[in-house]
Formats: C-alpha cells, sequence, structure tokens
C-alpha cells in the first residue's frame, strides 16, 4: 500500500534533500581537489570515505531531532496526530526516511568514489560489506537519538537527551579511568575499546569497525573486526525500537511541553551522572584526602541543584535530592575504601605475564641516595616470551621488585611523589607488546615506583639481561654502559 | 453519526472528563460550550483522535476514530492553536493536505476565493485572523464528514464569520456534515448552532436542540401585593431568584403555559414573559447548580 505521509515527506523536503545532497558529496570529494597522484589517490579516497561517515554521522542527530521535533509542541501535535495517518505508521516512515537520508547520501557518495577512483583495486564484496555496516550502524544510531529525543517532553530537554545520553559511555570510560588511576597500582591506562563503555557507544563501535573496513578495502590491510561490534549495534537497535514504541506509539499526546520527568529521561541522566561523579570523587577522595575533593564535592552538589532546576524549571532543594546526594556520597566513599583495602577489588596483583610477543621491563632508578651515587640509570630488558625460561632469573627479580612496589603503593598515599621525594627510588615500566619498535594501539602498560633503592649488584642482574645506561654530571650528562661507568668509578 | 461513550481522561492526577456520553448526529451543528477548564478542548482533541482515551470510545459512523487511521480522514479538527511549520505558505500546506486528505480542488479554489487567501502567501507572517482563515479553508476543503471547531471564531472579523457560517450551512445542507463548534462567543453559536451541549466538571449536564431547551426555559417578571421568598416557588424548577421589592424576576425552567397557570394561581398583580437567548440559558444552567461563569 502507498504511504502517503512518506510521499508527503518526500514532496514537501525534495528541495532540500536534492540541495544538502549535492553539499555533502561536494564536502566529502574536497580531498580530491588538487591532487591526483596514484600514490595519493587512496588515502584521499580513505578521507573521503570517512567525511562522508562523519557527515552521516551528523544527519543520524540532526534528523530525528527534525523529523520529530512535532511530538513536542502541543500545537504541531494537533495538526500531526490528527492526521489519517496511524503512530506506528508515522514513527516507522519518519525513522525510514531519516535512515534514507543519511544512508542514501553516504551510499550514492562512496559509490561515485567507488566507481572514479576504486574501481581498479577496491574488492567490490568488501565494498558491499563497508555498506552493509554502515547501514546498521546508522539505523542503530538514528533509532537511537530518535529515542533519546522522545523521552524528554519539549524539544530544549530532547536535544539535552541526546547529548547526555552520547556523552555517558565517556562518563562510564572516565570513571573507570580514575578508578584503575587511583585504586590500581601499576595499571595505568586503559584504552576505550578495552573497557565495557565501548559497548554501551555506537559511535565508537561504529568508527572503529568503519576505519578496519575501510582499511581493508582500500590499503588492503589485514586486521581484526570485532563481531561484538556489529552484534551489539544490532542488539541495540532491537532494544531501542521497543523503547520507540513506547514513547511514540504508546505516548501520552499531553506531554506536550510538559517537564521531562519520564524516568529515562531526566531522572535516570541526572542521577546516573551524579553516581558516576561522586565515584570518582570517591576514588580520589580515598587516594588523595578529602582536602583535595571536598572543593569538588561542593562543585557537584551545585551542579546537581542546577540541573535539578533545568530539570523541574525551578529552583527546588528538597530533602529527597539532599538524601540522594549525601548517601550517593556516603556510598561511594565506602566503594571507594573496599577499593583500597582489596588492592583495586583485586586487579593489583592480577596481571599478565604472557599473551603477546615480548615482555619489557624498562624504567629509570634514582642513583642520587643509593648506592651507585650521584647519577641517574636508564635500562631496559626486552624478553621474547618463547624465551621465557632462558630469562626466568631476571623475570623473577623484577616480578619479586613489582610486588613489593604494589605493597608500598598501599601502605602509604604518597606512593606517586616525585624525583624531590626521598622516598623516590626509581620507576618500573612493564610492557607487553607484539611490536617492541613501533607503536602498538594493544600494548599493555604497568608503571611502579620501586619501593626501595637497587643496589649495584642489582643493576649488574639486570646489566646481564639488558642494557644499563649511565648518565650525570660525572658522565658530562652522557649516556654511559654501566660496565663502563663501573669500570670508571672503581666500584 | 458521532457517539461518545463513557469517555474518560485524566491528565496526571486531574481528571478532565468523567465518563462522558455524548450523541451528535449528521447534518447538525453542535454547540459546545462551558467555563475555561471545563474540558472542552480535551474532547475535541479526543473526538479528533489527537488524545488517547483514558477510558470509553469516540466512534463515528461505527468506527473509532483513535484505532482507525482511515476515519480520521473525514475529520477536520481546526485547534484552538494552530501550528504551521515555519516558512510554510498556503500551497505548502495545501501539498500535505492533498497527499495524505480526499482533498477537493475544487472546494480549495472556492474558500481560497472567499476567504481572501493567496497561495503563495507565507502563513507565518500573517495575522491571527488570517491564519485563522487558512484554518478553516483547509477544514472545508477536505471532504469531510465532521468539522471541529476550537474557539473557530477567534480573530475572524464580521464579513469572515458571515462568510464562514454561510459556508457551513451550505456544507451541511448538500453533504450533510456535521460539526462541532466550541466558543465562549454564544451570541455567534445561537446563530449557527441547532444543538448543545455544556461542558461542566467533566461531563455534558445539559444538551439537546437549542431550540426546545429554550422554550423549556423562560424568564417571568411579577409583581406581586404581598412580599413572597424563593420558598413559596418551590413547586416550580427555579433556576433563578432575583427580586426588588414586591418586583421578581424568575427564571424557571418547565413548559411556558404550564408554569405560567401555576404564576397565576398565586395571582400576581403583573405577569410578563420574556424568551431568554442562549447565553442566559448557560448561566441560567450553570448557576442553577451553583456554578459561576465568566460572563
Amino acid at each position: 500500500m502507498k504511504n502517503k505521509f512518506f510521499e508527503y515527506l518526500l514532496k514537501n523536503r525534495s528541495i532540500a534533500i536534492v540541495f544538502f545532497g549535492v553539499l555533502y558529496i561536494a564536502l566529502s570529494f574536497t580531498p580530491f581537489i588538487g591532487s591526483h597522484s596514484t600514490t595519493v589517490i587512496r588515502d584521499n579516497l580513505t578521507s573521503m570515505f570517512f567525511i562522508a561517515m562523519l557527515m552521516s554521522t551528523l544527519l543520524a542527530f540532526a534528523l530525528p531531532v527534525i523529523l520529530f521535533s512535532y511530538v513536542h509542541s502541543k500545537r504541531s501535535v494537533d495538526l500531526y496526530f490528527a492526521l489519517p495517518v496511524s503512530r506506528s505508521k508515522q514513527l516507522t516512515t519518519n525513522i525510514c526516511f531519516a535512515f534514507i537520508i543519511a544512508f542514501g547520501y553516504f551510499l550514492i557518495t562512496t559509490l561515485i568514489g567507488y566507481i572514479l577512483f576504486g574501481l581498479s583495486y577496491i574488492n567490490f564484496l568488501q565494498f558491499a560489506v563497508l555498506q552493509g555496516y554502515i547501514a546498521i550502524y546508522l539505523l542503530t544510531l538514528i533509532i537511537f537519538n530518535t529515542l533519546f529525543f522522545l523521552v524528554a517532553n519539549n524539544v530544549f530537554d530532547g536535544i539535552v537527551m541526546i547529548a547526555a545520553y552520547c556523552f555517558i559511555p565517556i562518563l562510564l570510560y572516565m570513571t573507570a579511568i580514575s578508578f584503575v588511576d587511583t585504586m590500581v597500582a601499576g595499571l595505568e591506562m586503559i584504552e576505550f575499546g578495552d573497557s565495557l563503555a565501548a559497548f554501551a557507544s555506537p559511535i565508537y563501535m561504529g568508527f572503529s569497525t568503519f576505519i578496519k573496513l575501510v582499511s581493508r578495502m582500500v590499503t588492503h590491510e589485514t586486521n581484526k573486526i570485532n563481531v561484538l561490534y556489529i552484534i551489539v549495534p544490532i542488539i541495540l537497535a532491537i532494544l531501542g525500537s521497543y523503547g520507540l514504541y513506547r514513547h511514540f506509539v504508546l505516548r501520552k499526546t499531553e506531554r506536550a511541553e510538559q517537564v521531562s520527568d519520564e524516568l529515562f529521561a531526566y531522572p535516570i541522566v541526572i542521577h546516573t551522572y551524579a553516581i558516576l561523579v561522586l565515584l570518582m570523587l570517591g576514588f580520589n577522595t580515598v587516594r588523595f584526602g578529602m582536602g583535595f575533593t571536598l572543593p569538588l564535592y561542593l562543585v557537584l552538589l551545585f551542579i546537581y541543584i542546577v540541573a535539578t532546576f533545568v530539570y523541574r524549571r525551578k529552583i527546588q532543594v528538597n530533602w529527597k535530592n539532599l538524601a540522594f546526594f549525601g548517601i550517593g556520597m556516603a556510598l561511594s566513599l565506602v566503594i571507594a575504601n573496599g577499593a583500597w583495602l582489596t588492592e583495586g577489588f583485586g586487579v593489583s596483583r592480577n596481571y599478565p605475564l604472557d599473551g603477546k610477543k615480548y615482555l619489557i621491563y624498562s624504567g629509570l632508578v634514582n642513583g642520587y641516595g643509593s648506592e651507585i651515587g650521584g647519577v641517574n640509570i636508564s635500562y631496559t630488558v626486552e624478553i621474547p616470551i618463547d624465551k621465557k625460561d632462558e630469562y626466568k632469573e631476571i623475570i623473577d627479580f623484577f616480578e619479586e621488585k613489582r610486588q613489593k612496589a604494589i605493597t608500598k603503593y598501599y601502605d602509604t598515599n604518597k606512593a606517586s611523589t616525585y624525583v624531590s621525594d626521598s622516598t623516590y627510588y626509581g620507576e618500573l615500566l612493564v610492557e607487553l607488546t607484539d611490536t617492541p619498535n613501533s607503536y602498538d594501539p594493544k600494548r599493555k602498560t604497568y608503571y611502579y615506583t620501586y619501593a626501595e633503592s637497587l643496589t649495584i649488584n642489582e643493576m649488574k642482574l639486570i646489566d646481564k639481561y639488558g642494557e644499563v645506561n649511565v648518565s650525570g654530571e660525572k658522565t658530562d650528562y652522557e649516556e654511559v654502559p654501566l660496565e663502563e661507568y663501573l669500570e670508571e668509578e672503581g666500584k | 453519526m458521532l457517539e461518545i461513550n463513557n469517555l474518560y481522561k485524566q491528565f496526571k492526577d486531574k481528571e478532565v472528563l468523567k465518563d462522558l456520553n455524548l450523541t451528535v448526529s449528521g447534518g447538525s451543528i453542535f454547540g459546545l460550550v462551558g467555563i475555561n477548564g471545563a474540558g472542552k478542548s480535551t474532547l475535541l482533541r479526543l473526538i479528533a483522535g489527537v488524545y488517547e482515551p483514558d477510558g470509553g470510545a469516540v466512534i463515528l459512523d461505527g468506527v473509532n476514530t483513535f484505532k482507525d487511521e482511515g476515519i480520521r480522514k473525514k475529520i477536520a479538527f481546526v485547534s484552538d492553536e494552530q501550528y504551521y511549520p515555519v516558512g510554510s505558505t498556503i500551497d505548502s500546506l495545501k501539498l500535505m493536505y492533498k497527499t495524505i486528505y480526499d482533498f477537493n480542488e475544487e472546494a480549495y479554489q472556492k474558500y481560497l476565493q472567499m476567504f481572501d487567501l493567496q497561495p503563495k502567501m507565507t502563513i507565518t507572517n500573517l495575522s491571527k485572523g488570517m491564519k485563522r482563515r487558512v484554518s478553516l479553508l483547509f477544514a472545508l476543503s477536505i471532504n469531510a464528514k465532521l468539522i471541529l471547531l476550537d474557539e473557530a471564531y477567534d480573530g475572524l472579523e464580521p464579513l469572515a464569520r458571515l462568510r464562514f457560517k454561510q459556508a457551513l450551512a451550505e456544507l451541511i445542507e448538500e453533504e450533510n456534515v456535521s460539526v462541532i463548534i466550541s466558543s465562549h462567543n454564544l451570541k455567534e453559536l445561537e446563530d449557527i448552532c441547532d444543538s448543545f451541549g455544556i461542558l461542566e466538571d467533566g461531563k455534558i449536564v445539559s444538551y439537546g436542540d437549542l431550540l426546545e431547551s429554550k422554550d423549556m426555559i423562560h424568564k417571568y417578571q411579577l409583581a406581586f401585593h404581598q412580599e413572597l421568598t424563593r420558598d413559596d416557588f418551590k413547586d416550580l424548577d427555579l433556576l433563578h431568584f432575583e427580586n426588588e421589592g414586591r418586583v421578581y424576576q424568575l427564571v424557571i425552567r418547565g413548559k411556558e403555559a404550564e408554569v405560567t397557570e401555576k404564576l397565576q394561581a398565586m395571582n400576581p398583580a403583573l405577569l410578563d414573559v420574556l424568551q431568554v437567548n442562549f447565553e442566559e440559558l448557560f448561566i441560567y444552567e450553570l448557576e442553577s447548580r451553583g456554578n459561576g461563569y465568566e460572563k
């Protein structure tokens, strides 16, 4: 049956569709301006695909706002919900329309690029796979942005909800970083892609997979696609569709222009943000003391009150809000203290020594105040995992130092003090990587500060398996091998 | 025929309509009146399918107007707060009605001329009255069987009002269209409506044929030799009692002949019977229920 509502949308916006389509294609092809050499064309093609992806992503944000804003106005719902078009048809038509525009522009643009510049070296099947994936990605994003827009009851709140829900994965990641940074000895950083937050972000999953698919297609790189980044968006799209049914088809029309007090609007958003930030502050309070975080708690309380004002459109500090804040603060401190007492819930001593091709120990030793005296020592020991047994002695040595460093971290709250502090004996960096001499995005890095000074014999042991250099005033600040330095110094 | 059965609607904790029942027959103009906040606009939105009833149903020609999208093709709803997309012209709005409704080009051209409108006019730049004309233009151009007009006369100048009334009269005569008009301007409604309903406290408290109803309520001016109190008229359905000395002005429901006979039996020095207009009918109906009306 002919969809008259779709026909109307298409006819009513035909000029805009053509105008923005031409603009989209023109912007996507800007990398090709002025460069025609064969080697550069592949880079240009990659850039073109990337610009198209970026613009379609922006459209996946803008179109739900444009197409669904009528449900947020008392006057416009009178017109649209009185139309002889059922709500489910309005919903599916608007979603399809947004999808056709966002994906259609991408498909047409990249198809032109493929025909003009990539026909000779791009496998069509790979091109088709990319299109299929982008279709899933854009549909998921449109469904989710529409849902976030519709959980609110007015246009302003709808835009706030889209932004707020988009930022939640980043805030989750920041909380994880904060936990790792303060509560876990050694583990210095986790990649966003290695955190669970990635699965809450269709944008991250989309771009991550897109970049790999384009690299495979254009530069024939062999990289591993995370299948979960394809499955999870599909599951999210199905869940999101149910949410859309609830918030559009079963929507109470009279919600238009009201305060956005639906559970998944401000109530969830404000309290999720508050809980995550309170957790971050809790970790930092236990690590650095209340003197450091007290002003931040006050700032958070102020922001919490402002957010409540934006939500209810009136300043309302009631006991429930204050109680939530107080209980949240107390609970976050309990969790943070629990994390500290259990050495980061056991994460600190639970690290791998294999799984990659190389295990590397490196770092600096503070010679001032140690047996060697007056110089700085840098060292590196690179151990191929398949020859681990041959390096057992040095691995045991470093692992003992590592265990002591972890114990020291939780014994004192000043484990991360720097050179000027007399307790700084040097640092130990442990890395697991497949490519020791080049960039490895999947490199695992652990950073510790020594719990005790290293003796000359210990340095000699390191030198036996790796490379140890000395520098300082005595060497005119030039790096000198340990053996040579000890010989000159008669040690 | 429009049938409203046990219609119930609440906004959060506030009950707006409570088990409302109403029937509007084809080819009639129904005046919906009530004090501010009585729920007139809510009722019209429920009939138009904009709001979902929390109970009961609105049935037009045997079909539920909320559940069946097809029946809404036959309903034209002119809201009290009209919406026009930014930058839209009469032509661009016509595209929507032409694509989605059963659009009548001949009627459109006729009413375009009647309301003195130009297809290229940008609607958002028009005055309130002109915008109202645009709404009415499309309501009259889609072959509707039921036209819902919420505060329809707001902003229309007298000549436009007259033309619109003529257009409605033609439609009813030729197409058997039903019209429901809500308005605070009861004098305007009186000119055009053949039936009415008074909405109060979420229910239709009084409804029926306008002429018959007006015929059932009269204003009586009386003078007596002795002073009387309200209790002396307790045998009559007294809607309004007012006196100055021994001169009385009463509004009584009942057949004029029967009421007059009863009053004559009280031996008045003077008895005059006056007709009430729609506005007075409305006021006295509400007054008799202990409710006021801002005139």
